[in-house]
């Protein structure tokens, strides 16, 4: 798994150069938000594609990140690689202790109850204005350091971060405790039986998704200069189901192309049309009825028969 | 605290809850019978207060305006959602969860892109309705807003009328027999996609009536869907997935969003959140029973 994706990420991560070559701040930055939300959707998909949890509340750990990096640039002269890495830790944390009520109870009730802690996060970023600055968010920029002030230096960054996390997160899924995770959501009952601790293994994803989350968020606070509560509202989540869904559930690189695809629709769709939303919400409904498992899983499919093809008439038959 | 406080409280609570009985029941009726979450009954609710809004500002004037529309409002958004399970919600039964979401958060796009098209994205607001604009009732010094008793009488009307009909009537048996074993349904030879769609219509309806009567009250505007939807899931868990539930829920949160205000306005909306995690932690099928969430 992790020899396939590389070479997959070998490929995108040269396209990804590319922007930076043409020297385009426009590509950039729409490659950048692309590459954050990106990190979102595949930290997301670790719970609901490959734990089989789906959590309605994780935009909360998206704003705790957010927030974290905000207000630790703003408040305090710590420097700016001890604020990312809390805007990691902080969101853990919180899922840790989220997490551990969460995991008790069976798959649907934990939807419920993410979600409840979802939107009691929210209340809190919203209302509590002395330390959030309440609806209109933490504004006025952050201090950071000179390397990333420019596009291209948070391009590259952004590129460095991103492609780190998946790395590891390919690397999570990749171990044993990666397999395990498969076999909790493929039969939950069978892997109890075989005295492995399901609580414990949930829950372990459920922080490492929330971490990548905070991060992701971190990013995005650093991307657009600011923390708002709209990061932690049930709708962001709402967004990110639709990269993972379009994109392909039970893929890796799905949900980057699901980010990537409603990046580009929202983009160009709400530029050349005020029909964009009608647009936006067909092609939901028609993903939701004829193509459930999303893009991705079906271009490896064409992928797969294509070389078959090839196979076959080149009277090679290896694979 | 004086009387008249407690006073304002309790009736307070009440009105919300009882506008919530009008909102969820809908909602639950749904969720109960054809097992889907369905996001979008915000945006119908939406739809029903712009309905609402045309029909009193434009179509129709005079007394009898709001109580016509109230009837047109009704049958118009059930109408809508009966084209939305006939040609596309019923393709999603049995699916998992985050297939609903997907095709109902397509329709909130869509209805809300619709809206926008129609309506423009500035607020509306049509005002209490001329016959309703009564002196306020005086209750042991309280004054309290005959709006407020109307949307009380109405919310009562539709708990009491949707339990007279899952009990006393034959549609209301075959709903509660399809809520249970839909194939049992089926093979006793009725007709089983009818009853969904007659049930998803009704729910839709209920939806669109939640948004003509909180009209007078709130704005509408674009998206007013999507901010009162997630809320009104805290009344499906605190209450249980069935009519009484729904009931029982919007009272106990309107009450306790009610009280909520007293204690600390600013946090009103993190208390029922509380009350959604301790009921999921302790008893997860909600306070008022009903079956288990598939």
């Amino acid at each position: 798994l992790v020899q396939k994706n590389l070479c997959f990420g070998a490929i995108i991560l040269v396209l990804l150069i590319v922007p930076v070559l043409i020297n385009s701040d426009y590509f950039m930055t729409l490659m950048a938000e692309i590459l954050i939300l990106g990190l979102f959707a595949t930290s997301l998909n670790l719970l609901m594609g490959y734990t089989g949890l789906v959590s309605f509340g994780h935009a909360a750990y998206f704003g705790i990140g957010a927030y974290t990096i905000g207000l630790i640039l703003q408040r305090t002269t710590l420097p700016f690689h001890f604020a990312l890495l809390a805007s990691f830790i902080v969101p853990a944390i919180a899922g840790l202790v989220i997490g551990y009520i969460c995991v008790k109870v069976g798959d649907i009730y934990f939807a419920f109850l993410t979600l409840a802690f979802g939107e009691l996060i929210y209340v809190i970023i919203v209302k509590w204005e002395s330390f959030t600055n309440g609806y209109q968010g933490l504004v006025g920029g952050f201090p950071l350091p000179s390397l990333i002030e420019s596009t291209t230096g948070f391009y590259i960054f952004t590129l460095i971060v991103v492609s780190l996390s998946l790395l590891i997160q390919l690397i999570i899924l990749g171990s044993p405790f990666g397999w395990t995770l498969r076999g909790i959501r493929d039969n939950t009952e069978r892997v109890d039986f075989l005295g492995i601790d399901v609580k414990f293994h949930k829950l372990v994803a459920f922080i490492i998704s929330c971490g990548f989350t905070g991060l992701s968020g971190a990013l995005l606070a650093v991307f657009s200069r600011g923390a708002f509560p709209d990061f932690a509202s049930f709708w962001k989540n709402g967004e990110v189901f639709f990269m993972i869904l379009v994109g392909g559930l039970n893929s890796f690189v799905g949900p980057l192309l699901g980010a990537a695809i409603l990046k580009f629709l929202k983009t160009y769709l709400s530029n050349y049309t005020i029909f964009w939303e009608i647009i936006l919400g067909s092609i939901l409904v028609f993903f939701a009825i004829f193509f459930r498992q999303g893009i991705f899983p079906s271009l490896e499919r064409l992928y797969g028969h294509l070389i078959a093809r090839v196979n076959r008439y080149s009277g090679g038959g290896t694979c | 605290m004086d009387l008249t406080q407690v006073i304002y409280i309790f009736v307070n609570g009440i009105y919300l809850g009882s506008s919530l009985i009008i909102m969820t029941s809908g909602l639950v009726l749904i969720l109960g019978v054809l097992k889907v979450l369905n996001f979008a009954h915000g945006a119908l609710y939406m739809l029903g207060g712009y309905f609402g809004y045309t029909w009193v500002t434009m179509v129709m004037h005079g007394k009898l305006s709001f109580p016509v529309a109230i009837f047109v409002v009704f049958v118009a958004v059930g109408l809508v959602g009966i084209v939305m399970e006939r040609f596309f919600i019923k393709r999603v039964y049995g699916a998992n969860v985050l297939y609903q979401f997907l095709i109902t958060y397509g329709f909130i796009l869509i209805l809300d892109g619709f809206v926008k098209l129609i309506w423009g994205t500035r607020f509306k607001n049509f005002g209490v309705p001329e016959i309703l604009r009564l002196p306020p009732v005086t209750v042991l010094g309280a004054y309290i807003p005959p709006y407020y008793i109307f949307t009380i009488i109405v919310g009562l009307l539709v708990g009491l009328g949707l339990w007279l009909m899952t009990a006393r009537t034959n549609f209301g048996k075959l709903i509660v027999a399809a809520a249970s074993d839909s194939e049992m349904l089926n093979a006793l030879g009725k007709n089983v996609p009818l009853i969904y769609t007659l049930v998803f219509g009704l729910g839709s309806a209920l939806g669109g009536l939640g948004g003509i009567i909180a009209g007078p009250i709130l704005s509408i505007y674009p998206g007013m869907g999507s901010s009162v939807i997630v809320p009104w899931f805290v009344i499906i868990v605190v209450g249980g997935v069935s009519i009484r539930g729904a009931i029982g829920g919007s009272l106990l949160v309107g009450m306790v969003r009610s009280c909520g205000s007293l204690i600390s306005p600013r946090y009103e909306l993190a208390f029922i959140y509380i009350l959604m995690v301790i009921v999921l932690l302790f008893r997860p099928t909600g306070l008022l029973g009903g079956e288990k969430v598939h």
